[in-house]
């Protein structure tokens, strides 16, 4: 790997790398697909406004089959070692391409209701899934920088998007201000890394740091307490997650549900792979603080949504109690255990079905004139009984209810945590998601048994019901037919 | 060689103040005028690193252009002085300060134990630099073979920020 570098400085001509573009495909048919999209912008005239969602739509599409294609390919890095190509990249691409798909599917109609301008939404929607698909397969810090920047400036302008909306506006200041912080923290983390080892490339990194003896060991491990805390803002990690609760409430509800679930896949991958590529062998020093963070995370997001009044604030609390979970995975994970890492990847897959949806549900109700107050889905099932469905799906599914994706995604990483040998905390973790169950029924004895409260307009949202409709069958289908998923995912744990 | 080092630490120190006093001062003119200090002296340590190249653009671009752009918006926006809000100055501001301090008290402690000295030095060597025949030659040469891949991703990232910063800040589009 190191010669890829100095080869390139110390030759006399310069010879243009020979990059594998097959592997980068996606990223490029997305791009296009993004810039198609404003190009059109130019023919607003001619044109009618159908035209932006078929466009991103194409893009997703052929993103998400020229990944498929790729999966039983043999791991590829290319561009000097800045990009690999493996199941587990491929395994996020597929999952924020498809948190893309729904999330163009259930914003079309908030789009047209509200006269948003849809070109620059779908073009800087469809930008975040660059972002998010480029930090999964960074092979290179610099690469990786790259790649967390374009996934999270577009989900702060996407967060105001709303942009006569005081809530909205207050939202996108404080994620992008935070966000610009944690960005911060993250860049000082991977100048640490690189001015102690000198290298960029995970692999030259990882045979730098070994096992953590040397004299430098301080240092490699400040170098990645700076990287879990950069990165911890953006999977919304406790005691990194203040933004998070006013930034879902305030954004508008069709891009929540859009950045729930992709920024926190593709932060995701990025913590896995530099902690375990990179500092794998020092898993012993970080594994123990990831468990701290972990435990506070599930504590705090399930206690707090408890006794939230708003939906879609107590999901954003659910959200950070999710994240929480998901570490519980990662941290337990050693070069013997690798079943946590195909946990966290099932769960994240799992994650964006249960959770799009849900936000999705909300989204639905204020489409039809109701807001996301607790009160707003009284009744719901009298009214319309296949929303209240769909959401229960949804919600069961966050709670890891038998026969949903969620018991399958929590039992994988609960039982990675007792085999790493923390059987006490895959007990501790079962006790918190139960707790889970108190504030995901609430809504829901409110759906079935409460009288309605709000009149609901009938609108006809058929888009967005096609993609509530997947979300739902998709978090009860999984539920039943994992495995396919699951194998796909411990073989992308496993380096395959 | 001392010579050197000694410019150095100078240098070094006067970017930090610049630094310190830019969050401090609450005049917001003031700030982007520390903040000037701060990227003229860190102009300075990449030309003491034989980093020139780098050095010209740190003073062209950001000093030359983005500062006085910010001083722009600053002076524009007009600055009428506003009180520090009582929740700053009984929670935030020994809060702050108390991270901060930890920060620095485990920096130097990294620095100190674990000598960073010791570490490795990057492939980017002087005589790597003048192998490839010069800074401005190297830069370009790593820029468009090896940092190919992030140099185009920051590209999409700039035309997404320019969509967004469009969107956002005009009234009817």
């Amino acid at each position: 790997m190191g010669s890829l570098f100095t080869g390139a400085l110390g030759a006399a001509s310069v010879s243009l790398p020979q990059p594998n573009l097959l592997a980068i495909s996606p990223v490029i048919a997305l791009t296009v697909a993004a810039v198609l999209v404003l190009g059109c912008v130019i023919a607003r005239p001619l044109i009618r406004g159908v035209v932006y969602p078929v466009i991103a739509m194409a893009g997703l599409v052929a993103a998400l089959a020229l990944a498929l294609i790729q999966l039983g390919n043999r791991p590829v890095t290319t561009f000097s070692g800045n990009w690999r190509t493996d199941a587990f990249s491929l395994f996020f691409t597929i999952t924020v391409v498809i948190a893309g798909i729904l999330a163009v599917l259930i914003s079309d109609s908030w789009l047209t209701e509200n006269d948003v301008p849809q070109a620059e939404f779908y073009a800087v929607l469809l930008c975040s899934v660059i972002g998010a698909i480029v930090s999964a397969s960074a092979y290179n810090l610099i690469a990786l920088f790259v790649g967390i920047e374009l996934m999270s400036v577009p989900t702060y302008i996407l967060t105001g998007f709303a942009k006569h909306n005081r809530v909205s506006n207050e939202a996108a200041l404080k994620y992008s201000l935070l966000g610009g912080f944690s960005t911060a923290i993250l860049l000082y983390g991977l100048t640490w890394t690189y001015g102690v080892t000198g290298e960029t490339g995970y692999p030259a990194i990882r045979g730098f740091v070994g096992n953590g003896q040397g004299g430098f060991h301080a240092a490699v491990l400040l170098a990645s307490m700076l990287v879990i805390a950069g990165l911890g803002f953006k999977i919304a990690a406790v005691p990194f997650h203040m933004w998070t609760p006013d930034a879902y409430q305030g954004a508008p509800t069709v891009v929540t549900a859009f950045m729930s679930v992709s920024v926190k896949a593709g932060a995701f991958a990025a913590l896995v792979r530099i902690l375990t590529d990179a500092f794998g062998g020092i898993y012993r020093d970080w594994s123990p603080i990831l468990i701290v963070i972990a435990i506070v995370t599930m504590v705090l997001g399930n206690v707090v949504a408890i006794v939230q009044n708003d939906v879609k604030r107590m999901l954003a609390y659910s959200s950070i109690a999710h994240t929480g979970f998901m570490l519980v995975g990662l941290a337990t994970w050693n070069p013997g255990n690798a079943v946590g890492v195909s946990g966290v990847l099932f769960y994240a897959f799992a994650y964006t079905f249960m959770n799009l949806g849900a936000f999705g549900m909300l989204a639905w109700l204020e489409a039809h004139g109701a807001g996301t107050g607790i009160d707003d889905v009284n009744g719901l099932f009298s009214r319309a009984p296949l929303a209240a469905l769909g959401f229960s799906a949804c919600l069961l599914g966050l709670m890891g209810f038998p026969f949903t994706v969620g018991l399958p995604a929590k039992v994988f990483v609960f039982q990675a945590a007792a085999g790493g040998g923390y059987v006490w905390l895959a007990l501790l973790s079962l006790l918190l998601s139960a707790v889970g169950a108190v504030y995901y029924f609430r809504p829901m004895v409110r759906m079935f048994m409460h009288e309605p409260k709000v009149v609901l307009a009938s609108p006809r949202q058929t888009v967005m019901a096609v993609g509530l409709g997947v979300a739902a069958l998709g978090t009860v289908l999984l539920g039943v037919l994992f495995s396919p998923v699951f194998d796909l995912a411990q073989r992308a744990a496993t380096g395959g | 060689m001392i010579a050197m080092e000694v410019l150095f630490v100078l240098f070094a120190l006067a970017a930090l103040t610049g630094a310190v006093l830019m969050i401090a001062v609450r005049n917001p003119v003031h700030s982007v005028l520390f903040m000037l200090l701060t990227f003229v002296n860190v102009a300075a340590m990449f030309v003491l690193l034989n980093a020139y190249f780098v050095a010209v653009i740190q003073v062209l671009v950001y000093t030359g252009a983005i500062l006085v752009l910010f001083l722009f918006v600053v002076m524009l926006l007009g600055q009428q002085r506003r009180p520090v809000p009582e929740v700053v100055r009984s929670v935030q501001a020994p809060v702050a300060i108390l991270v901060g301090l930890a920060l620095v008290v485990e920096v130097v402690g990294v620095v100190v134990a674990s000598a960073v000295t010791a570490g490795h030095k990057g492939h980017d060597t002087p005589q790597a630099i003048a192998a490839a025949g010069g800074n401005v030659q190297a830069l370009g040469q790593q820029l468009y073979t090896t940092w190919l891949l992030p140099f185009e991703v920051a590209s999409v990232l700039l035309l997404v920020a320019a969509v967004g910063a469009v969107f956002l800040a005009k009234e009817e589009i």
